[in-house]
């Protein structure tokens, strides 16, 4: 890994030193590749200090924004990402961080691979508090919410009983010797008893003190069943074999002080989870198990149809991503590509031609996999290069003065025969212009952090015999040629084929055939 | 569920109940997702293996493992394909999948055998699409003569604003593409009858005061004109038929315009349905029940089944739609009855409301072997209608006219949106003939309509052991009435 040019960027607003050790720990990650921070949300108490330690595990740099919310709605700190996005230029030395009043604290611009600590000072206010990364591009995909949360007691005292067996729903415990039992020292519901992952059932019983005569809503989610009882009464059942995605609550009224708590809990096969939490007036949903379930907390002022939240698509895995659809500048039949080092492309597949290259984040699906899907949908990341105008890059050219062909609907006398993909799922195109096929491959490389993106085009030409007079548009409008290369808007394209030649506005590319065979290849640069 | 006695759940439900319902004869089966993997179904098909597979509007293709067995919690989904443009077609060839997405009609190979589509070749791309979400491309699976049905909705409501939107298109293993039937307008489904003619759903619109399976007769006019002007680029099936006069009825305009076939089966909207979507033709030999080689159409607004029998009366097709199965969880669109007698039915309610409240659904439908009590089949005749049961008709009940009530009407044939029910009718139910088997019933109605759909609701009829119809409601469409019965 080469040296980052941008070097950990100490936060300005930083309110505390670094502290001791003894302080909680929050860790939030940038998995590789996925645009996203690992945890949707994190939860920490009113007025308290946590460590938070921000890991970049991804190829891009990102950061860690947490944001004043608004009065009224949950941005996801949109409008703080996007007074980044108008740093323009600047940006990069400011790590991405705008002067906002809404900028609780945040960290440096964190480099691929580089982690970051800060200690944060929880806000008084119970809340909703959003986070985002405002490196541009980014924030659609990668936000998430500080919880705010008074919270209730924990168990005072608990213990399990583990019982090995087969079920498909919950024995009667009672009537079985356990193999093993004691105290659960964190005082937590957990799983992994003694290393078990299949074939078991375990009994915790514990104490839980009410602080006053009032409601409390339990919550309990399983894979596979669970029951629940208070003082001797069974009051959530959710047995049998399911998995763990829908919360059962049961609301009751208990006395001030300790009450007995007995969770029954099988496990046969596959995944195994438990949660159980539990709120009141007084306090919110509180967990009592080490494992928390992804509904937790739901919080009203998070609206799945809100404009501000989308269905950000991003490659996963070190494979890219195809998302067929209609894009802005781009015909109809749109071909998106996104690569995992955050190099993107749409191939138009009406004009046998790349209609735009971006950086970022990949694409938002949330317009076309809502509703009935109406309209074309721009890019989510930035620096989109349109190297020429939407229409055909092959054209056979007879005359020196022949003009480029004007752009139709379909690029005239050229068939799209689909794709390849590889190993990485990154696609090979395929197409025909009469007896000539013609496969086009993009090698992305580069990275954001090192801020030298760049994609490779290369198509290979193959014909029963040499065809004549073919060119490869590859740029036009305002192109200059400087040394080795050609500078076009946004850009700087090299050539590792035939050098091109500028006709009129057009910067075309000969096909040179060597035998049946003929290579073009050219190199996209985004401008440093 | 907080119950502390869920005891009382058990002791009722057991064999069929007094008075049964669809689910004891075909249960709706949803099968496992718990991936929860959002399968917006749009298109089903399977292997002769034993593969299914379920393509998407999301563009997404699962490949569908274990899913023929009795216990359904086996099946698996893995993902084959992503990325493609709203698929609402599938078909298997050859060790090949062909994917009928919006753009394209696409095969797909696994060619690394790693469980996942590696090559995607485009056979046709043979029309235009403007971006207009209502462009949307129906496939059907290949037909008798190897070849795939495309069916092309036009541009929006009410124009075709590039290349072939509104027609039927067919596709050949190796690409060449025709222009075979003109006239569609909001296809929501494609398939084959038992004889392998291609039949498609077309919904209320403009020139459709109703839902209807139409008949793609090759060469033939489907109804709605707005695609007519791209005769101007093929000559493939003849000359431009001459419009339509507005606010006709189809009776009248099928003695102007040649061409025109009627529907052959009207779903009359809001009774059977408001939305038809997939077709599938019992070819299972019995195993899916008593209705061999009649067809199922889906309905994603009402999340319902309807059944459809045919038969051809002066070269035209014509038939009955009956209810058959509500109830699923979603807005059905993919359809596919495998071999062996399991319907897959997959949808999703994006963009149109269903009655399902979900938002997608992909459910398999089995024949549980009992034989629901059903009108098997209603077949015109010169002077009425002869109807067929599943099971022994209580002689009494059935053979009295007054078991019986008949309304008979048609819609306006118009370029206005939907159209009003006109031209009602009541006709009179002369007699009811009971033949010795008690398997049939001759119904002698006065006067039949040509044209019109004639609904007849049978409350009064019991089988031999006193049950009363699953179904008591029938729309036979009328275009023809046959000469000999």
């Amino acid at each position: 890994m080469s040296l980052p040019r941008f070097s950990l960027f100490w936060p300005l607003l930083l309110p505390l030193p670094l502290l001791a050790d003894d302080l909680p720990v929050i860790t939030l990650r940038t998995p590789p590749a996925q645009m996203k921070y690992d945890r949707s949300f994190i939860t920490a108490s009113p007025g308290s200090q946590v460590k938070l330690v921000f890991e970049n595990m991804d190829e891009m740099p990102h950061n860690f924004v947490l944001c004043q919310p608004l009065p009224d709605k949950n941005d996801k700190g949109m409008e703080v990402a996007q007074l980044a996005w108008q740093l323009g230029a600047a940006g990069n030395d400011k790590a991405w961080i705008p002067d906002s009043p809404r900028i609780l604290a945040h960290t440096g611009l964190v480099a691929a691979h580089q982690k970051q600590e800060i200690t944060l000072k929880i806000p008084e206010k119970p809340g909703v508090y959003p986070y985002v990364c405002t490196f541009p591009g980014h924030a659609m995909a990668m936000n998430g919410e500080l919880r705010v949360v008074a919270e209730g007691p924990g168990f005072s005292e608990l213990n399990y009983q583990l019982y090995p067996g087969e079920w498909t729903s919950l024995p009667d415990f009672t009537a079985l010797t356990p193999h093993r039992s004691g105290p659960i020292p964190d005082k937590k519901i957990a799983v992994a008893l003694e290393g078990k992952t299949e074939h078991f059932g375990v009994r915790y019983q514990g104490t839980l003190h009410a602080p006053v005569d009032a409601d409390y809503t339990f919550h309990l989610a399983s894979d596979d069943g669970a029951r629940l009882s208070i003082d001797g009464i069974s009051v959530i059942d959710h047995d049998g074999i399911h998995a763990s995605a829908e919360v059962k609550s049961h609301q009751l009224k208990l006395t001030k002080g300790p009450h007995r708590i007995q969770l029954d809990y099988f496990e046969f096969e596959g995944q195994e989870e438990l949660y159980l939490g539990w709120s009141s007036a007084t306090f919110s949903e509180t967990p009592l198990s080490s494992w928390i379930h992804p509904d937790y907390q739901t919080n009203p002022t998070t609206d799945a149809d809100s404009e501000f939240t989308g269905i950000p698509l991003a490659p996963e895995n070190g494979e890219a991503i195809l998302y067929r659809n209609f894009v802005t500048q781009t015909s109809p039949r749109g071909i998106a590509v996104g690569y995992p080092n955050g190099v993107n492309l749409c191939f138009d597949a009406d004009q046998m031609a790349p209609s735009i290259f971006w950086e970022g984040a990949f694409m938002d699906a949330k317009r076309h996999w809502t509703g009935r899907g109406a309209g074309a949908q721009p890019p989510l990341g930035y620096n989109i290069i349109q190297p020429f105008p939407a229409g055909q890059s092959l054209a056979r050219l007879p005359e020196a003065d022949t003009p480029w062909p004007a752009k139709k609907d379909r690029a005239m006398g050229l068939r799209f025969r689909g794709y390849r993909l590889d190993e990485k799922r990154f696609p090979t195109f395929k197409y025909e212009m009469g007896s000539v096929t013609v496969t086009e491959t993009y090698e992305p490389a580069g990275s954001a952090a090192n801020n030298d993106h760049h994609v490779t085009r290369k198509l290979y030409f193959t014909a029963p015999e040499p065809a004549e007079h073919l060119f490869v548009r590859v740029a036009a409008g305002t192109v200059t040629a400087d040394g080795d290369g050609w500078n076009g808007p946004g850009f700087r394209l090299t050539h590792e084929s035939s050098a091109p030649i500028l006709r009129g506005e057009n910067l075309l590319v000969p096909v040179v055939f060597a035998g049946p065979t003929a290579i073009v290849c050219v190199t996209y640069h985004w401008n440093p | 569920m907080h119950s502390a006695v869920p005891l009382l759940l058990l002791t009722t439900g057991t064999a069929l109940a007094a008075t049964p319902v669809e689910s004891d004869y075909y249960p709706i089966q949803s099968l496992p997702n718990p991936r929860n993997l959002v399968l917006e179904t749009g298109a089903i098909t399977s292997t002769p293996d034993g593969r299914v597979f379920a393509a998407t509007r999301r563009g997404d293709v699962f490949l569908i493992r274990d899913a023929l067995g009795p216990d359904i919690s086996t099946a698996r989904l893995t993902p084959y394909a992503s990325g493609l443009h709203e698929c609402l077609g599938l078909a298997w060839k050859e060790d090949a999948l062909y994917v009928t997405q919006r753009p394209e009609v696409t095969r797909l190979t696994d060619e690394n055998k790693d469980g996942r589509a590696d090559l995607f070749e485009t056979i046709s791309d043979a029309w235009g699409i403007n971006g207009d979400y209502h462009e949307y491309a129906f496939g059907s699976s290949f037909d008798k003569e190897g070849k795939l049905w495309v069916a092309l909705c036009l541009t929006g409501s009410f124009t075709s604003d590039i290349d072939y939107r509104g027609w039927g298109l067919t596709v050949s293993p190796d690409g060449i593409t025709t222009p075979t039937v003109c006239g569609l307008r909001s296809p929501g489904g494609i398939g084959f009858n038992a004889q392998g003619d291609a039949f498609y759903t077309d919904n209320q619109g403009p020139w459709n005061g109703s839902s209807s399976l139409k008949w793609m007769k090759p060469g033939s006019f489907a109804g709605n004109p707005m695609g007519n002007k791209w005769f101007s680029i093929t000559t493939g099936i003849g000359d431009r038929p001459p419009e339509p006069h507005d606010n006709s009825r189809m009776v009248t305009e099928r003695k102007r315009i040649p061409t025109l076939i009627p529907p052959a089966v009207m779903l009359p909207h809001g009774r059977v349905g408001q939305s038809s979507s997939g077709i599938v033709c019992d070819t299972s030999g019995g195993k899916f029940g008593p209705f061999q080689n009649q067809l199922f159409v889906g309905d994603q607004c009402y999340s319902n089944i309807a059944r459809v029998s045919l038969e051809m009366v002066n070269e035209v097709y014509q038939g009955v739609a009956i209810p058959f199965v509500s109830g699923f969880g979603s807005g059905p669109i993919g359809m596919h009855l495998t071999p062996d007698g399991k319907m897959f039915v997959g949808g999703s309610d994006r963009g149109w409301g269903s009655r399902g409240g979900k938002p997608w659904n992909l459910d398999r439908l089995v024949w549980t072997g009992q034989t629901p009590f059903e009108i098997l089949d209603m077949k015109a005749a010169p002077d009425g209608f002869t109807l067929s049961f599943t099971t022994p008709v209580h002689p009494e009940t059935a053979g009295n006219p007054a078991s019986y009530t008949m309304e008979a009407w048609t819609w306006a044939y118009r370029s206005d949106y939907g159209g009003p029910e006109v031209d009602q009718i009541i006709p009179k139910i002369a007699a009811a003939e009971v033949s010795p088997d008690g398997l049939r019933v001759k119904l002698t109605i006065s006067p039949l309509t040509k044209g019109h759909v004639h609904y007849l609701k049978s409350p009064g009829v019991r089988s031999t052991t006193g049950l009363p119809l699953l179904h008591q409601d029938a729309y036979y469409t009328l275009n023809e009435i046959p000469l000999k019965g």
